[in-house]
């Protein structure tokens, strides 16, 4: 990782610990900076998509699926920006979603390890275990918009952990001729 | 310049995506349009800047044409969208779906000009969001018209290079 | 290409290029392993993580695909399974971003496979071993990138099976775990995504495995083809990786002076030609035992089945100091080199996609 990326990505993690403490303090007020993130995140993605294809994608059989897709996005984020009431179980059904998923990868490749004799799975496995738990607490508090708060809140703070855990990983990019 | 076999292939598959696009496009309108007027805000209270308040049949009457229309211009666009997919994919050689893509790129031209000129009619973000959608509309039903047109102009000139 | 090339064909091309059975076994082995040296492998060992030659598909799933994650993965991928073609191809109207992805495309008979041939001539048979195996997949793998790239690697509804008789089918990919069927040609892929990083646009995942089989021939539209099709006959190609195996295996041996590309043994597979095109384009996912059958009667000895954990317990019992004397430590010495050869090649043509690489003899370490 260059310096760059690690000054970034440290910059990121202290944003996404910010926006978790304030949701904690005040999660039904706070639950429009959870809109906002969704908002900032799809117009993102939607504006990535579209680079995308004008960078990429034109030169792709089919590649302009891309720019359709990336002007869907884009449309679905300006959308929901004024649909800030709708969105809490957009919310929560994406938290399950990411967490669910997230989780049954990881409990599949602690067992693949463990199953190559590899002692170090214990570790993934408690990671897919917490994620899948994640996923099956946001189901079981689905119509309270204050959990779902605290549950999100509580995701970017652990995002905002592995993000410095990466930056202060050893990366053995250099290779030796 | 691409021998005529390669850009057949090209244009077959645009026209292809494309018609998908124009039938998502206009799935996605109509899920904005119901979303703004039915969950978001009452249509009854849009109604009754036209309407004489407490005539519940004309209320009723003017939401069902609502739909009607609605359903109409996804027809409309989802005909289109379908039969392009099929010149697309070698299932139908029929264009009679070009006269159709021509109204609904007037209806989507007309409809982007009015967006721009009532800009101030809707909240911001809601305007530059049908802006979008149009442009991207026009885009899509002009290639599919531009594929459509270029499929057969090649077509023709493979089968007379083949009967040659 | 799968077991049946990598360990049995290996073997028979090795006898055929004349080394012992002994030394042709060490060779085939070592070509098959690189199909299953994977960092999971590794950590059960005890050995090097970098000296990983591929990953298993859990691993793939969980890795970054961040810009070091992605790296990493087209490390492996490019240096043992993907060999690129041309590290300097050009192509008109296009970004940087899509040419670094483009010049990775792997195909036979490019630079870096006489690179490769030339690293392990000198060396131990291991390292043979895996540039056979890098050599083979240059022909099964060609028009596929080892990097994970949605616009170099898709393929679509244009895919096209061609018969023996000229006839041809099209192939509907299916997303399941059930096993290709060659039978009723029903044949299995990964799912598209649209994601350009995503591990499912890794290599051929898009053509699922059919790529690998020697019997394949298909015509399909490669995502950077420009709606060109792209015909690709594995019968012949075959053909040609297991001539130009017994070639370069000549020259590792020094009976040929150089290895010239496109350049391919001549006399000793004409001799059985018959013999290995039956095998070749027998309609069958798996030809271990025609392989199999085919080695042992070239050398009149048996041909014992591929198995990890034949020399594990050696590279285990050994003291620190003698471990890279063992099977294993010597594979892991070739893997080692082979990547970082790879590696330094491809950054030198400006491309970083495979991470950074510096030359230690000009500039020391840092």
């Amino acid at each position: 990782m260059s310096k760059f990326q690690r000054v970034k990505s440290i910059l990121f993690a202290i944003l996404l610990l910010m926006v978790a403490g304030v949701l904690f303090i005040d999660p039904k007020d706070g639950f429009y900076i959870v809109v906002l993130i969704l908002v900032i995140g799809l117009f993102v993605m939607g504006i990535k998509e579209i680079i995308f294809y004008f960078t990429m994608a034109i030169n792709m059989v089919g590649g302009k699926r891309s720019l359709y897709r990336g002007v869907i996005i884009l449309e679905v984020a300006l959308f929901t920006w004024s649909l800030y009431d709708v969105p809490g179980f957009v919310v929560i059904l994406y938290l399950v979603g990411i967490h669910a998923f997230s989780g049954v990868v990881d409990v599949l490749r602690a067992n693949e390890s463990r199953k190559n004799g590899s002692r170090n799975y214990k570790l993934k496995l408690i990671h897919g275990i917490i994620d899948l738990l994640i996923a099956v607490v946001c189901v079981v508090f689905i119509k309270n918009v204050v959990v779902a708060a605290y549950i999100y809140a509580s995701g970017l703070v652990y995002s905002a952990i592995l993000r410095i855990i990466m930056v202060c990983r050893k990366t053995a990019i250099v290779y030796i001729q | 310049m691409k021998i005529p076999e390669v850009r057949l292939r090209k244009y077959k598959k645009n026209l292809v995506t494309s018609g998908w696009g124009v039938i998502v496009f206009c799935v996605w309108d109509i899920v904005k349009y119901i979303s703004t007027f039915f969950i978001k805000s009452s249509y009854s209270e849009y109604l009754e800047e036209f309407l004489p308040e407490d005539d519940k049949a004309l209320y009723a009457f003017a939401m069902f044409f609502t739909l009607i229309i609605l359903g109409l211009i996804l027809f409309l666009h989802a005909f289109v969208g379908k039969c392009a997919i099929q010149v697309g994919q070698g299932k139908r050689h029929r264009i009679n779906y070009i006269p159709v893509a021509i109204i609904l790129v007037l209806m989507t031209l007309f409809s982007f000009v009015m967006g721009i000129v009532e800009i101030n009619s809707m909240p911001l973000d809601l305007s530059i969001a049908s802006l979008i959608l149009d442009s991207t509309m026009l885009v899509a039903l002009t290639d599919l018209l531009i594929s459509s047109f270029k499929i057969r102009t090649l077509e023709k000139q493979i089968a007379v290079k083949g009967g040659a | 290409m799968q077991e049946d090339f990598h360990y049995y064909a290996t073997y028979a091309a090795a006898v055929l290029a004349g080394y012992s059975h002994e030394e042709s076994m060490e060779i085939c082995y070592s070509a098959q392993f690189v199909d299953l040296c994977t960092r999971t492998f590794l950590t059960r060992v005890k050995g090097p993580k970098n000296a990983a030659t591929t990953q298993l598909q859990l691993e793939l799933m969980d890795a970054d695909t961040h810009i070091v994650g992605l790296q990493d993965i087209t490390r492996i991928w490019a240096s043992f399974h993907f060999l690129p073609k041309d590290l300097y191809a050009q192509k008109k109207h296009v970004t940087k971003r899509y040419l670094r992805k483009y010049r990775l495309i792997c195909g036979p008979n490019g630079e870096l496979v006489r690179d490769t041939v030339n690293l392990a001539k000198g060396t131990s048979l291991q390292a043979v071993g895996i540039a056979m195996h890098v050599l083979a997949d240059t022909w099964a793998h060609a028009n596929f990138a080892g990097t994970p790239s949605l616009v170099i690697n898709n393929t679509d509804s244009h895919f096209y099976e061609v018969y023996p008789d000229g006839s041809e089918k099209q192939i509907n990919f299916r997303h399941t775990t059930a096993p290709d069927d060659v039978e009723k040609g029903l044949y299995t892929s990964s799912l598209f995504q649209g994601n350009e990083n995503s591990i499912m646009n890794l290599g051929h995942g898009r053509a699922g495995h059919f790529p690998d089989y020697s019997f394949a021939r298909y015509k399909y539209l490669p995502a950077w083809g420009g709606y060109e099709e792209v015909f690709k006959d594995n019968p012949s190609d075959y053909y040609k990786a297991f001539r130009q195996m017994i070639y370069a295996m000549k020259y590792i041996r020094g009976e040929e002076p150089e290895f010239k590309l496109d350049y391919y043994d001549g006399t000793k597979a004409d001799e059985h030609k018959e013999e290995i095109m039956g095998i070749i384009t027998k309609r069958q996912i798996d030809a271990c035992l025609d392989w199999k059958a085919f080695g042992e009667s070239l050398s009149g000895k048996e041909i014992p089945d591929f198995s990890t954990e034949s020399y594990i317990q050696e590279y285990l019992d050994a003291a620190e100091d003698q471990k890279s004397g063992t099977f294993l430590g010597r594979f892991f010495t070739g893997a080692l080199s082979q990547k970082s050869m790879v590696t330094n090649r491809i950054y030198s043509s400006g491309n970083k996609l495979a991470g950074y690489s510096i030359e230690y003899k000009k500039e020391g370490a840092k």
